[in-house]
């Protein structure tokens, strides 16, 4: 966004209220619903039984090609691998991010394909006709002149759909929210705000919009990571690609954290001394993973424990263990290649 | 041979076989397992030579150590002796055991649900044996079998290798044995002091009864006859911290002419059993000592004591009626807000009979 976009939009959420473009100099806003609307609205969204349930359209999508099995699959790895990118992009030297940023680039457009195509026939759901039925009412109570008068949306020159189309194209997504959370003038009046114990929005906790709780919730995100030991600097804050990156990689020292107290708390004093160690898989409580999920995740974080010099041995035995059928002890590569350095050393 | 290296292994099931067959059983409630080998290598070297003559591998010694839960399931100790003919430390000093560890694949890619290999380790004796219960965690099992022989078979489906002794088990539904009726994985709550009925006391003046634990009177708040009476408001008289009863049973190998295994890991008898008992410490440690002994003015400070321990879920340990007791170790309160603690460590000999009724030998219930 440009610096007068965000100083519109900055503004435009302080006050809390949407401008609509209209004639001229006539301008017309949008305001926050009274809680009255916003509860015959949910009625209105509750009472709806036009349209599919998820489940129908699920099954109306895969008998007519439009989304497949295929597609499910792709998007998760393409989800996957961009949490890789972003990670290769914190880990990777400066000079060879632009490589990784533009891999990045070509899989989010893939991705937001895929998402489109995922969500094109939404307007059928049940849920969708209701939010959109919810939205119209809404909206229709919530315009106002100048003057701050209600205005009927018969006498106006824009129709409904006019608005809504309006306000859904002219609000700000979740990626600018949080290039605004970034932005100075932003900051300062956060800051301000702060200093002053006193709130930046004149409405109340539950009058707030959508747009503001995402805006003080980025704000305060940021806030946190500034405090973090680690804090990676105000550059990579504005890197979104980058930021990710550092997240995904706190996420899973976190987590390889957590795994390592976890596993450390079954091992006891006695069998801290052994050679091998063997921790039983202990499923999770109230886990809905299939068995093999589960199974393949403890693997994962046991193995983490084994260094280098462990995962070569323990793949060297695998290897003779597969060929030979039983192997005994001493035959076990490792054994066999220590005994023979205790051998010479025991040489002259 | 010492072994610097530590592999770690996950794996699915432990199962105990008696020595001899393929019965193997699951050890429910197993936290965590490890195992140690060395090679007993003896450099042989020769006059007018600088070379080594011959670098001899005597035998391997094959240690292998768990811990489980106490849940209501069978003990290790009891399915790795289910042969012997009577539940002293004596009668099941000469059972040995198979033990199968299943594992998984080491590369991750492969872990699609069949266990792959399984560890295999035959000829089994108890070692070390150990309970612990204590106001914090879960009680516990603590064993240590060792062994001369440790094999690994390939198990994987469809790999031509040999099929496995010991299956296991893929469940995710596994629960502590009876669970209403045991308590589930016992816990402080669990634990056993209360003598309802009138029981005959034995030769130490302490209850004679296998339903409740019998602690020795020396321990600040537990009565003449062994019972920890409650108080009014149903808390204890005396604050048990953890109580641990131990044995290591140091194993000695005899061997024969014509054979490289020994025939037989001889316990050496008698072998001291250890009973540590923590308390919190409301007054003293209620302990004199003096040169001509306080206890019986004949040279004595000490009395013979009875020691039992009962959990809800079925354990009972009986260390018999001649415990002494060997030290008691006062530890102050500091001003950390830690409580000031009194250990009382009992010594006896031989007498570490444990009984728990899904003992797989139900003639040793």
């Amino acid at each position: 966004m440009t610096k007068e976009q965000i100083d519109f939009h900055i503004k435009r959420l302080l006050s809390g209220e949407f401008i609509l473009d209209g004639n001229d100099d006539d301008f017309l806003f949008l305001k926050v619903p009274s809680k009255k609307t916003q509860m015959i609205a949910d009625k209105l969204c509750g009472d709806n039984d036009l349209g599919m349930t998820q489940e129908e359209l699920d099954k109306f999508l895969e008998m007519n090609g439009y989304w497949t099995m295929t597609d499910e699959v792709d998007l998760k790895n393409l989800q996957e691998s961009l949490e890789n990118m972003k990670l290769d992009l914190w880990y990777e030297d400066v000079e060879k991010r632009d490589v990784i940023r533009n891999k990045i680039k070509k899989t989010n457009l893939v991705i937001s394909q895929l998402i489109h195509k995922l969500h094109n026939y939404d307007y059928l759901l049940k849920s969708y006709i209701g939010i959109s039925i919810k939205s119209k009412y809404m909206l229709s109570k919530s315009v106002f002149d100048e003057d701050d008068n209600p205005v009927m949306i018969d006498n106006i020159y824009l129709s409904i759909d006019s608005i809504l189309q309006q306000y859904f194209n002219n609000r700000c997504n979740d990626n600018q929210l949080r290039e605004i959370s970034l932005s100075e003038p932003w900051r300062r009046f956060w800051e301000a705000a702060k200093e002053n114990n006193g709130a930046i929005f004149t409405s109340s906790g539950s009058d707030l919009t959508d747009e503001q709780i995402s805006l003080i919730s980025w704000t305060k995100f940021f806030d946190n990571v500034r405090e973090h030991p680690e804090f990676p600097g105000e550059e990579v804050l504005s890197d979104e690609d980058l930021f990710d990156g550092w997240c995904f990689h706190q996420k899973n020292k976190r987590s390889g954290e957590m795994d390592k107290r976890d596993i450390n708390s079954r091992i006891t004093d006695n069998i801290k001394g052994c050679g091998e160690v063997f921790l039983i898989r202990q499923h999770e409580e109230n886990s809905d993973k299939p068995v093999d999920v589960d199974q393949r995740s403890f693997v994962n974080k046991v193995e983490k424990f084994n260094d280098g010099l462990a995962k070569g041995a323990k793949a060297a035995r695998a290897k003779a263990i597969r060929e030979k059928g039983i192997v005994s002890e001493i035959e076990l590569p490792d054994n066999q290649r220590d005994i023979a350095m205790v051998f010479a050393n025991k040489g002259p | 041979m010492s072994n610097n290296k530590r592999l770690y292994y996950a794996c699915e099931d432990i199962g105990i076989a008696p020595d001899g067959t393929n019965s193997f059983v699951r050890v429910h409630g197993v936290q965590s397992a490890g195992s140690n080998v060395s090679f007993n290598l003896d450099a042989i070297s020769e006059l007018g030579q600088s070379a080594l003559y011959e670098n001899k591998e005597v035998l391997p010694d094959v240690q292998f150590t768990a811990q489980k839960v106490l849940d209501g399931y069978p003990l290790m100790y009891h399915m790795a002796t289910q042969s012997s003919t009577t539940g002293t430390l004596q009668g099941r000093s000469r059972a040995k055991c198979l033990i199968s560890v299943i594992t998984f694949d080491d590369t991750l890619d492969s872990a699609s649900g069949v266990p792959q290999s399984e560890c295999l380790m035959s000829g089994m004796f108890p070692s070390s044996i150990s309970y612990t219960f204590g106001v914090d965690g879960n009680f516990t099992e603590d064993m240590t079998f060792v062994g001369n022989n440790r094999l690994w078979r390939n198990t994987e489906n469809g790999a031509g290798g040999p099929a496995p002794l010991f299956s296991g088990t893929s469940i995710n539904t596994d629960t502590p044995y009876a669970i209403t009726g045991s308590g589930g994985v016992n816990r402080r709550w669990n634990f056993l002091f209360d003598v309802n009925s009138i029981q005959p006391l034995d030769v130490n003046g302490q209850v004679n009864y296998n339903g409740a634990t019998i602690l020795p009177p020396d321990i600040e708040g537990i009565s003449s006859s062994g019972v920890n009476f409650r108080n009014s408001d149903g808390t204890f008289k005396a604050s048990i911290q953890s109580i641990t009863a131990s044995v290591d049973l140091n194993r000695q190998d005899i061997f024969e002419l014509g054979n490289r295994n020994p025939y037989f890991k001889f316990v050496q008898f008698p072998v001291q059993v250890t009973c540590a008992i923590t308390v919190n410490a409301k007054k003293w440690d209620n302990v004199s000592a003096t040169y001509y002994g306080v206890a019986d003015g004949a040279g004595n400070n000490l009395f013979n004591r009875s020691i039992k321990i009962k959990t809800l879920e079925g354990t009972f340990i009986d260390l018999g009626v001649k415990n002494k007791l060997a030290s008691t170790d006062f530890t102050l309160g500091d001003t950390g807000g830690q409580n000031g603690t009194v250990t009382y460590n009992y010594t006896t000999y031989n007498d570490f009979t444990v009984k728990h009724p899904q003992d797989p030998n139900v003639s040793l219930r």
